[in-house]
Order: structure tokens, then sequence, then C-alpha cells
């Protein structure tokens, strides 16, 4: 019997894959769609198939996270909407490179291949700044703080300059250099871009820290909508997967963005940068499957990408849970004992 | 209609692994700004439905987590 064209072992597969990455989006506001077009390519998906329905559900996910950031209005939508030329422009870049290495036979592989790099990157990135919060004991950031870089840019006032809602400049060269730049990642990865976006609104474009997580997310939804209709076009988005994958994520998001107001990210942001590696190393054993023809590293590599995300998620909760019960005590008056 | 675009389409579905929504007698633009429609009514669905939930639910589950040994 078989529900959204897909036999009941992949929907719980996707649900439950879907609410952990809904997890991830909603603690650390970004981690989602990456891990998903890698799964799709593990599980034998083609490249082009992978990424559409990844766009898709990209575009599914941010909506229900724009919907949360509109309502405590940390949202630029004048940013937003400047950049949408250059991310249609970026993510049909993205999708030409995507479709013209699958005429040839090369989209999985090298897709694959800038897959293992980016989550390697990325989760180095994670590990060692986890590593070095440890070590320094933590720092914050503050919400209105500006950076350095971002000022200096901002201090080049290459015409056309617009203002932006929060009152200040900025040139429409560096908001279109940010949505087509990311729109290139996103067409040819099929990832809402946020890990690279929000840090490129905050760092180059000089919005708040806040606005920036907010207006990232409402880019991502403009990359997710654009590259789920181009990719719609060529009629390859899976709408089964994709309705499967929103169900988990939509209550993992909750529950995610719920978890944030009980465990302190540093607690679990080295657990991701692993999870990230393996997730890496994962991707890698799938390009190995394929290139050495061996089945048993598909295997291998469907275990550590499902098992590093599931070890994640049950750290995210288990320290909520205890959170939850420690501040219950404290509320009671009781005393309780660290574990 | 773009006869590249359609080979894919039909390299890709040949593989048994393309659902997405066929309807022949739309044109390829509609179909894909259906599909881009369908996820965001799934999205918004979702979100206000996992909301009610959420309101319902919620502070029994944490007192439920709160009072586990």
């Amino acid at each position: 019997m078989e529900l959204l064209g897909l036999s009941p072992e992949l929907i719980v597969l996707f649900v439950s894959f879907g609410f952990m990455v809904g997890v991830f989006f909603g603690f650390f506001g970004m981690g989602g769609s990456f891990l998903v077009t890698p799964a799709l390519l593990i599980l034998g998906y083609p490249a082009p198939v992978a990424i559409g329905s990844s766009m898709a559900f990209v575009f599914g996910t941010a909506v229900i996270a724009t919907l949360k950031h509109h309502d405590v209005g940390s949202v630029d939508y004048k940013l937003g909407a400047l950049m949408f030329v250059g991310i249609v422009a970026g993510i049909e870049a993205g999708k030409l490179l995507v479709f013209g290495l699958e005429a040839i036979g090369r989209a999985e592989l090298v897709v694959g291949v800038a897959y293992v790099l980016l989550l390697g990157a990325i989760g180095i990135v994670f590990t060692r700044n986890a590593l070095k919060q440890d070590a320094d004991g933590g720092g914050e950031t503050q919400a209105d703080d500006i950076p350095e870089i971002a000022k200096k840019i901002k201090s080049y006032n290459i015409p056309p300059m617009v203002t932006l809602t929060d009152g200040s400049k900025a040139s429409m060269w560096t908001i279109s250099g940010v949505g087509g730049g990311v729109g290139v990642v996103s067409g040819f990865l099929g990832v809402g871009g946020g890990f690279i976006r929000m840090p490129a609104i905050y760092y180059l474009i000089g919005v708040p820290l806040a606005a920036a997580v907010g207006t990232s997310l409402f880019g991502a939804l403009m990359s997710g909508a654009v590259g789920a209709f181009s990719y719609g076009l060529s009629g390859v988005i899976d709408i089964g997967v994709v309705t499967a994958l929103l169900v988990g994520s939509a209550l993992g998001a909750r529950i995610g963005s719920a978890s944030t107001a009980y465990v302190d990210e540093a607690d679990v942001t080295i657990y991701f940068g692993i999870m990230l590696l393996m997730a890496s190393t994962a991707v890698a054993f799938g390009e190995l499957a394929n290139w050495l023809e061996m089945p048993i590293f598909d295997t291998v590599s469907f275990v550590l990408l499902i098992g590093s995300s599931l070890f994640v998620t049950v750290i995210i909760l288990y320290y909520g849970a205890v959170s939850v019960r420690e501040q219950a005590a404290l509320a009671d008056g009781t005393p309780q004992v660290d574990d | 209609m773009n006869v590249e675009t359609n080979d894919f389409h039909t390299t890709i579905c040949g593989r048994g692994v393309c659902r997405m929504i066929e309807f022949a007698v739309l044109p390829t633009a509609l179909q894909a700004a259906l599909v881009v429609m369908l996820v965001l009514v799934e999205a918004i669905g979702l979100y206000v439905g996992y909301g009610l939930l959420e309101e319902r639910i919620a502070p029994s589950v944490l007192d439920a987590i709160a009072n586990s040994s």
C-alpha cells in the first residue's frame, strides 16, 4: 500500500528525518536543508530530483520559520525584496549548472563532492567555534551590533544606494551580489543557503543580527519558491517526499525553537559540528559506493547520516527535558543535583 | 513547450522516482506554480495546525516532563 507515492517505510523515514531536520532548523536557525539533498542522493534519487525536492522543502520550511519571525517583527521585507533579482539569476545559474552536469552524467558526482566539502567546512567551523567558546568561556554578540567590516563596506557609496528599513544605506551592488551569490549555491545544491546568507547580510550589508536572521529566512523563502518553481518546470519535484518531510519538520521546528528557551546553544553546538562532519563522511561513503560499486558503503553512508542526525536530536531533547525538570524543581524550591 | 525539458522530465520519471503533480492539460509553468502553491498551503496548514496542537498539549507535556523522575 502506498500513500503519496511512497511505501509506509519511506513515509516513516521521511517524516522522522523531517522531524530531526526541523529540530535543527528551529534550534540553530539553520542546518535543515543541507542534510536533505545528501539524504535523497544516498537513497538513490537522481541529483535534479534530490535538489528540486529539497528546494520545495526549503520553501515550505522557510514559510513556517518566516511566519514565526514575522510575529516578532524581525524581518526586513524591503531588503529581502531587493535581493530577489539576484536570487532569481543565481538560482537559474545554479540550475543550469546541475542540468549541464546531468547531461554529461556527472551531476551526482559533482554535487556529492561539493556537499562533502561544504558539510566538512561548516562542520569544522562549528566544532572549532564550540571548542573556542569553551576555552574562552563564551561571549555574547549584541543584537544591534554591526561588525567593523560591514561599516567599512557601507562607507563605500557605490550608486545606486538604497535606504533599508532600519534607516541605514547600502549599495544595490552589494545587495544584488549577496542575493546572486547565495542564489547560485541554492540552485546548485538545493539548499536555503541560510548558513551563507545570514552571515553575508550581517557582515556585508550590515544589518543587525536579529534582523539578519529573520531577513535571511525570508530570503530562503524566496530562494525556495523560485527554486521549486524553476525545478518544477522540469517536473523533477517529488511532492510525496516534500510533504512527508514537511509534516515532520513543522513539528520538529516548533520543538526545536521551544528548546532554545531551555537549552544553552553552546552546550550542543559541538555535537552539531560533529554531526556535520559525519554527514560529510556519509556523503563521501555514498560517492565511494558509486565509484567502487560496493553497496555496503551506501549502507554505511545512510546509517552515518541518519544516526548522527538522530544522536544530535536526542541530545537537544535530553538537555531540554533536564532543563525543564531543573526549572520546575527550582520553582518548587527543591534542591537539584547536577548530573 | 521546451523539448529539452520534456526529454529530461521523461528520463527522470522513467527511473520511477518522479511524482510531481501531473495535469497533462495544463501548461508546464502552471503545473510548477501549482506545486509551489501546494507546498505553501501545506506549510501554512501545518504551521496553524501544530500551533493549535501546541497550545492545547504543550503545558501538559511540560508538566509531565517536570514531574518525571
